[in-house]
């Protein structure tokens, strides 16, 4: 095990399981997270703050579009010179604690309903600028918190589905598809359409939410399954990149039914920070692409009419 | 600040994170607090709660309690009913429905006493039926 130089005992050892060994040199990953990051946290609120301000909130039967609040506008630019002074050497360290800063207080703002991603986001931001990135060992302390953070993260929503008890018979996936079109869309492909119209007629009469698919109920607790396994593997070492590779999957297979965008980028760049190489920094233009499409969808420049939320 | 220091403090966040887990649970369970919220990370652990609020009234002349028929859509009350529902859904029974007494005493004068009745639904684990919890809150006009 790799103990960072001047590291203290007990800590220093829980902190240095998620490390690389041995360190990576010229290490750049921190920065390129950083910036992915950032790039998310600005797209989210300008997607769902400014562009489509009901999509933030979930006011029920009564449900009408807030307006959009100065607060809303000051912190979308305030976060956006964060990002964009952040790629100036010199005011790069400054722009990331204002970046921090920030984004811990819009995760305080807009309190209780803050996503929790929100928080996640703050904390993603929080450890970068915490450190000095010119000493490695610093660098290395932010990566290994940030992992143990998405370890922790992943673990729990494991636990959470076990614990909350509607995974074993597929109750909460029953009952996603029969509310939300994106879970039957999706599940739609795979099921038979006997059952897939069986569910959806349970949101008429209530329940119970339950299956006569085994697939389903297989999946609904393999889903639980690696969420609590996968957290073991993406920390040792040898089984790092495969573990790497198969939460990717997993991810984006999460993603096509729950539909949770802002979620899935931090949780596909906190995976990739398991990597040794820099993987972040190659896709950040992959994100801009994808990013500025949902850009285009959102002003309705690109297929008007289309809602992605 | 040395790394020492930094370390113990990343250590402390992280750790932190960890034993707020059993708090999150607590207030999921005891207050009805929304799973998917506070950083309890149960996101599609449960659906998401859905919460409503139905007005009951005692009129001074009849001494009846007679369910009060409230337009939710329309202002003051729209807003009073949206905020309240929000804060409800999310923070469970930490948020009583105080700020709705006033709107509808003011909408029927002759209305002495009121009853809300606040119901959460959730998905037993046990039926996969979902459940109402009901809560009940009574003011005066004098009090309110």
């Amino acid at each position: 095990m790799e103990l960072v130089p001047g590291s203290v005992g007990q800590i220093g050892s829980f902190l240095a399981v998620a490390g690389d060994d041995p360190p990576v040199d010229g290490d750049s990953r921190l920065e390129a997270f950083q910036r992915a990051v950032l790039l998310t946290v600005v797209v989210e609120l300008l997607v769902r703050r400014i562009l489509s301000p009901g999509s933030a909130y979930d006011h029920g039967a009564a449900a009408t579009a807030p307006p959009v609040l100065l607060s809303d506008v000051l912190l979308t630019l305030g976060l956006s010179l964060c990002l964009l002074f952040g790629f100036f050497p010199r005011s790069q360290r400054v722009s990331g604690v204002a970046a921090a800063v920030l984004a811990v207080f819009a995760a305080l703002w807009y309190l209780p309903e803050t996503a929790n991603h929100g928080f996640l986001m703050a904390l993603c931001l929080l450890f970068p600028a915490f450190v000095d990135r010119s000493k490695p060992e610093e660098q290395q302390l932010a990566l290994q918190a940030l992992r143990w953070c998405w370890v922790i993260v992943f673990f729990a929503s494991g636990i959470q589905k076990l614990v909350y008890g509607l995974y074993d018979r597929a109750e909460l996936l029953t009952y996603m598809i029969a509310h939300e079109e994106t879970f039957a869309t999706m599940f739609g492909v795979l099921m038979p359409a006997g059952e897939l119209e069986r569910i959806r007629d349970l949101a008429a009469t209530g329940g119970p939410y339950l299956t006569e698919w085994m697939p389903l109920a297989l999946m609904s607790n393999l889903v639980w399954i690696f969420e609590v396994l996968a957290p073991a593997f993406l920390l040792y070492r040898p089984t790092r990149s495969i573990a790497v590779a198969t939460t990717l999957l997993f991810v984006v297979a999460i993603e096509l039914g729950a539909r949770e965008l802002f979620f899935g980028f931090i949780a596909i760049n906190l995976t990739l920070l398991f990597l040794r190489g820099d993987w972040i920094r190659r896709l950040l233009p992959v994100y801009v692409l994808a990013f500025t499409l949902l850009l285009l969808v959102e002003t309705g420049v690109l297929w008007p009419g289309f809602e992605f939320f | 600040m040395s790394l020492a220091s930094k370390q113990r403090i990343f250590g402390g966040v992280l750790i932190a994170m960890v034993l707020w887990l059993p708090v999150h649970r607590f207030l999921v369970v005891e207050y009805q607090a929304n799973p998917w919220k506070f950083a309890g990370w149960a996101m599609y652990a449960l659906p998401q709660p859905a919460v409503r609020v139905e007005f009951f009234g005692v009129a001074s002349d009849s001494g009846e309690l007679r369910p009060l028929v409230v337009d939710q859509t329309v202002p003051p009350m729209r807003e009073a009913v949206v905020d309240f529902l929000t804060h409800r859904k999310h923070a469970g029974t930490l948020v009583r429905p105080d700020e709705l007494a006033d709107p509808v005493f003011e909408l029927y004068p002759s209305v002495e006493m009121l009853a809300l009745v606040v119901t959460h639904v959730a998905v037993d684990p046990d039926t996969a039926r979902p459940v109402p919890k009901r809560f009940g809150y009574r003011y005066r006009r004098s009090e309110s």
